[in-house]
């Protein structure tokens, strides 16, 4: 398990007052909004960014953080002492791959448990939800061929749900369907598959599925709404 | 392996459907046509709006932008406005694209 320095994610300064910690918290999260940016590790990145700010926004959770991250500092200072000679490295850069969610999940989790914190790192997003909240959805881009939108299409679709098992650990779960796509879909269109999102804590319902209908580049046509465009080059003064 | 076919209720939503899906009142939906963020595509008055999956879709990510930005929904309204306007824009170089690969080929 790695340690993660929440005021290094906000770029901030240990010393920083709530404001400070409410205003890098807005700075980043309207870069790396998975809704709005299109950085390619965005929502890991505006996981990070909510956790630090869920901890260190709160005086109680801070302190605690802040003992923890001193306990660490230290022993680091140790090491370090103990291996001279060694990288300059300073324990700030010593994080885990930024990717590893279930890392940064567990280190948080470690500290104030998932289930009392009020916070989820592995939420969509990072919002609050109650016990019995609805499984989340999920959306997949959906390649189709152009012949194939013009009469009812079966296509198969396959996905992978990520779910937690009792222990609080993602599980990923393949998930196969044949969907019978209705005839003049057009691109970017969503569909919407009702219920075969993710599963919704105990009594509550699944999250939806939405296919976004993306078609395939054509050799010879371009689509632009309902109409089909194609391009034929003439040369000038020739007779055709 | 489970067929799913899709019906005619699978694209259109009532008001009240649209409240439950993205778990909003119907005040806030009144608010959120307001500002042009969901737009009902058929119906004079609430009871008889009727929306796409489209309009669902930009509800869910206004309310999320709300809470995890804490945005007016007049600078929500905007910002969608724009983000729909990036994707026409990208959407149009990649056709643009396209063709001029036709032409070099």
């Amino acid at each position: 398990m790695n340690f993660k320095d929440y005021y290094t994610v906000l770029g901030i300064d240990p010393q920083a007052d709530v404001k400070a910690v409410k205003a890098a918290y807005k700075k980043l999260a309207v870069k790396y909004h998975p809704d709005v940016s299109k950085h390619d590790d965005a929502e890991a990145k505006f996981k990070e960014i909510g956790e630090a700010y869920a901890i260190l926004s709160n005086a109680k959770k801070r302190a605690e953080y802040d003992e923890v991250r001193q306990h660490h500092l230290n022993r680091s200072q140790r090491h370090y002492a103990g291996h001279a000679g060694a990288s300059g490295q300073d324990w700030g850069q010593q994080e885990s791959d930024p990717q590893s969610d279930q890392e940064f999940a567990d280190f948080f989790n470690s500290i104030f448990g998932a289930r009392h914190s009020g916070f989820d790192p592995n939420q969509q997003h990072h919002g609050r939800q109650p016990q019995h909240a609805k499984g989340q959805d999920v959306e997949m881009e959906f390649p189709m061929f152009l012949e194939e939108t013009l009469t009812d299409t079966l296509k198969p679709v396959s996905f992978t749900l990520q779910q937690r098992d009792a222990r609080g650990h993602i599980v990923e779960h393949p998930k196969s369907l044949k969907v019978n796509i209705p005839a003049g879909v057009s691109n970017g269109e969503r569909i919407r598959l009702k219920g075969q999102g993710e599963s919704g804590q105990t009594k509550a319902d699944n999250g939806d599925l939405y296919l976004k209908i993306r078609y395939a580049p054509h050799p010879l046509f371009d689509v632009d709404g309902r109409n089909l465009t194609i391009v034929v080059p003439v040369a000038p003064g020739k007779r055709y | 392996m489970l067929q799913i076919n899709i019906s005619e209720q699978d694209c259109w939503l009532s008001s009240d459907e649209l409240c439950e899906c993205s778990d909003i009142s119907s005040a806030l939906l009144l608010e959120l046509v307001e500002h042009s963020i969901a737009i009902p595509l058929q119906g004079d008055v609430i009871e008889q709006w009727q929306f796409n999956v489209e309009n669902l879709h930009q509800v869910k990510k206004a309310t999320r932008i709300q809470r995890d930005l804490a945005l007016d929904w007049s600078g929500i309204g905007l910002i969608l406005q724009l983000l729909d306007e990036r994707d026409q824009l990208e959407h149009e170089i990649h056709r643009l694209k396209q063709q001029l690969s036709r032409f070099k080929a």
